[in-house]
């Protein structure tokens, strides 16, 4: 059956790799975000050579396994005479993967705005990036939020891939902990627990924004 | 007084725009009739720097204008046939962020300002309620109460009646010529003939690029016989 | 918010209820009907215990449960897996016994049968690059980002051990290569799993550290359900020793 006691034995390594993915999640959320809004900003403008840049950028990150991108991460940089932990070159690797996907999500969202309000954004005076921050970028982002919530989701569980290079997080401690206890039932019954309360806070976290974001009717 | 001289446009080959040129004085309405495609819009949007051209030159009172920097200088404004109001914002704010965002006024000057012209527009009551749940009528006086808060010399309207209940054509060119009467250069895009007998304006009949005629409404009314490419148009005749 | 938290409430229970469904099945699942049949199953992908060469899996542990199962009058099926599935197949009964080079440890033996060791010894070593100066103890590695395999007896080894950084990755190819690239000053490893390594590439580019007083040892585990096989597997092992069948697999497979 499931084995509380050893739940509770081994509570401190979980507690310690949750905290890890959640950092994983988050730092990565927010490169994602950033990052992968800036290029699909560049991506639905007018400048041929940062589209194509773009494109290739998007192409190769989506393109390849993740998994290769983190072990790449993790074997290049130090060539290029970048030397940072494990931890954050899985991170960024991660993050940057991720912002491939957001940048396409918010480009379809700018897509959607149509050029009608940019137009009259324009003749009003604004500047490109006036228009693009203030009038496109807002309702650009409440359209295309579930997408991204969606993306932040499969982020979270991502996140194991950093596992791969050694960083101790989440599903790593749970390799940890079966490999010691020979228990995988029980194991693979917290991870699912603590994997589930993650995502789920950033389920709400989401519905949270959509609700501040929403401006349509009740008023 | 705005001076449009030899405007030329082509595009892929094809001459949108052929030399056209015409004048308008403060407070004239200069109503620019014909068929979808003519160029009517196309010249609209060339005055408000949204498309560019291969030649010819705009002047306001004798002082050529850079088209390129004419958004800036707020010189002109466009109310858009689809109005283009902001979809995210109220009815105030669509009046506001522009003053506030490019005008740099200060939150309290731009509010006043809105205020003024929402109460003018009779849209005072509706400021905080967000566009979606404003009729076409009301989104065009909103449109054009954004514009006017600028205090642009020239107003142009592209198709303003198109998107509209056409028992509002009365009321929309009530208010076209209240703003000529204020003493706005105004110039309109349309295809409607029901607006041109409603307003104190000159018709240009525009064919394929070029103004072909042209008339006071006061003018033709009287003489349509006189002008047979804008009889044709208005009782739409093919020629 | 109670329409939010009714979801997850529902998926939790699922869980519990799966789980609960999974242990009950534990030990009516399967049971191998074919008295004439051994099922064995293993991970191959340990080098020389068992692995997979010319497409057949191969191996220090595969030569010996094959001769084990010839002893006993039995037909051999061997079955390859990830090795985390192992012990839940074993413990459900769909395989009788895990022949993959594991190590008996206290824990392990509350929930599987162990045959004894039938290679002991192996030397716990410590890798490093002959470009950095030979470690004289395990002190040197303090501070040091030290590489071992996940799961393996280095890993439990040396997470005892406090000083080192340890970096746990999954075979013995990542840990030479995090060796090579700089990312980790050493690797612990039992001499038998990087053997392999080492005669395909040699040792020149190493130094090689014999940590005292730490050996890894190899059984068989038996799965619960099928516990008469133990004594069986037992005796034909022991059987083994004597003829100096083992030692013979020994030396095939460069084993000391």
């Amino acid at each position: 059956m499931i084995d509380f006691n050893l739940i509770l034995l081994y509570l401190p390594n979980l507690l310690s790799g949750a905290w890890i993915t959640l950092q994983i999640a988050a730092i990565g959320c927010t490169i994602g975000i950033f990052f992968g809004t800036i290029l699909g900003v560049i991506h639905a403008g007018k400048n041929k050579l940062l589209r194509w840049c773009v494109t290739v950028y998007v192409t190769a990150f989506r393109g390849t396994p993740m998994l290769i991108q983190i072990a790449a991460a993790v074997l290049l940089l130090p060539q290029l005479g970048i030397y940072i932990s494990d931890f954050w070159a899985a991170t960024l690797a991660i993050g940057f993967n991720s912002s491939a996907y957001i940048s396409q999500i918010i480009r379809s969202g700018i897509d959607f705005v149509g050029t009608g309000q940019i137009e009259a954004a324009k003749v009003l005076g604004m500047s490109s990036i006036q228009v693009t921050r203030y009038i496109v970028l807002p309702q650009a982002i409440r359209v295309v939020l579930p997408a991204i919530g969606n993306e932040l989701i499969t982020l979270i569980k991502e996140s194991s891939l950093a596992s791969t290079v050694g960083v101790m997080e989440l599903s790593k401690q749970a390799n940890y902990i079966k490999n010691r206890t020979f228990d995988a039932l029980t194991i693979y019954f917290a991870v699912a627990v603590f994997y589930l309360i993650l995502t789920t806070l950033l389920s709400f976290g989401v519905h949270l924004l959509e609700k501040k974001m929403r401006y349509h009717a009740e008023n | 007084m705005l001076k449009i001289k030899s405007i030329t446009k082509i595009f892929h080959g094809k001459t949108i725009l052929n030399n056209v040129s015409l004048n308008v004085e403060r407070g004239e309405i200069a109503v620019l009739l014909g068929e979808s495609g003519v160029g009517k819009s196309t010249l609209l949007r060339i005055l408000n720097n949204l498309e560019t051209i291969d030649s010819g030159t705009v002047s306001l009172d004798d002082k050529q204008l850079d088209l390129a920097q004419i958004n800036q200088k707020h010189t002109i404004g466009m109310v858009f046939q689809n109005f283009n109001v902001f979809e995210h914002l109220t009815v105030k704010e669509n009046i506001t962020i522009a003053l506030e965002k490019v005008l740099k006024k200060s939150k309290q000057t731009a509010d006043e300002i809105a205020q003024r012209l929402l109460a003018h527009y009779g849209l005072a009551d509706k400021q905080d309620k967000y566009v979606s749940q404003l009729s076409g009528g009301q989104k065009q006086r909103l449109a054009i109460a954004r514009t006017l808060a600028f205090k642009p010399k020239i107003l142009c309207l592209d198709e303003p009646t198109s998107a509209l209940d056409p028992l509002l054509t009365t009321h929309v060119a009530n208010g076209i010529q209240e703003l000529a009467d204020e003493g706005y250069i105004i110039l309109i895009a349309t295809h409607d003939t029901a607006l041109i007998e409603k307003l104190n304006c000159i018709i240009y009949l525009m064919k394929a690029g070029s103004i072909v005629e042209s008339a006071t409404s006061i003018d033709y009314l009287q003489h349509k016989n006189a002008y047979p490419q804008i009889k044709a148009f208005v009782e739409g005749v093919i020629v | 918010m109670m329409k939010k938290i009714f979801p997850i409430i529902i998926v939790l229970i699922l869980l519990l209820i799966s789980s609960l469904l999974i242990w009950r099945s534990v030990g009516k699942h399967n049971v191998v009907k074919d008295e004439n049949l051994l099922i064995v199953g293993t991970n191959a992908e340990y080098a020389p215990f068992s692995f997979i060469e010319n497409n057949k899996i191969v191996g220090f542990d595969i030569d010996i449960i094959t001769e084990v199962a010839h002893r006993l009058g039995k037909k051999i099926e061997i079955k390859d897996m990830p090795f985390d599935a192992l012990l839940p197949k074993l413990q459900f009964g769909d395989i009788q016994i895990i022949a993959a080079g594991i190590t008996a440890t206290p824990e392990k033996a509350k929930k599987v049968l162990f045959t004894k060791p039938h290679l002991s010894g192996d030397q716990l070593i410590a890798i490093t690059l002959a470009t950095n100066p030979p470690i004289q103890n395990l002190k040197d590695l303090d501070g040091k980002e030290v590489v071992v395999n996940e799961g393996y007896t280095a890993d439990l080894y040396m997470s005892t051990v406090s000083g080192p950084i340890i970096k746990r990755l999954a075979s013995p190819a990542e840990g030479f290569l995090a060796l090579n690239h700089g990312n980790a000053y050493a690797f612990v490893a039992a001499k038998s799993s990087v053997q392999p390594y080492f005669e395909k590439y040699g040792t020149k580019s190493f130094n090689i550290f014999l940590i005292d007083g730490v050996h890894d040892n190899y059984s068989f585990a038996i799965s619960k359900q099928y516990p008469e096989l133990l004594p069986a597997v037992q005796q034909a092992v022991d059987a083994m020793e004597q003829d100096g069948t083992i030692a013979a697999f020994k030396q095939k497979w460069n084993l000391s």
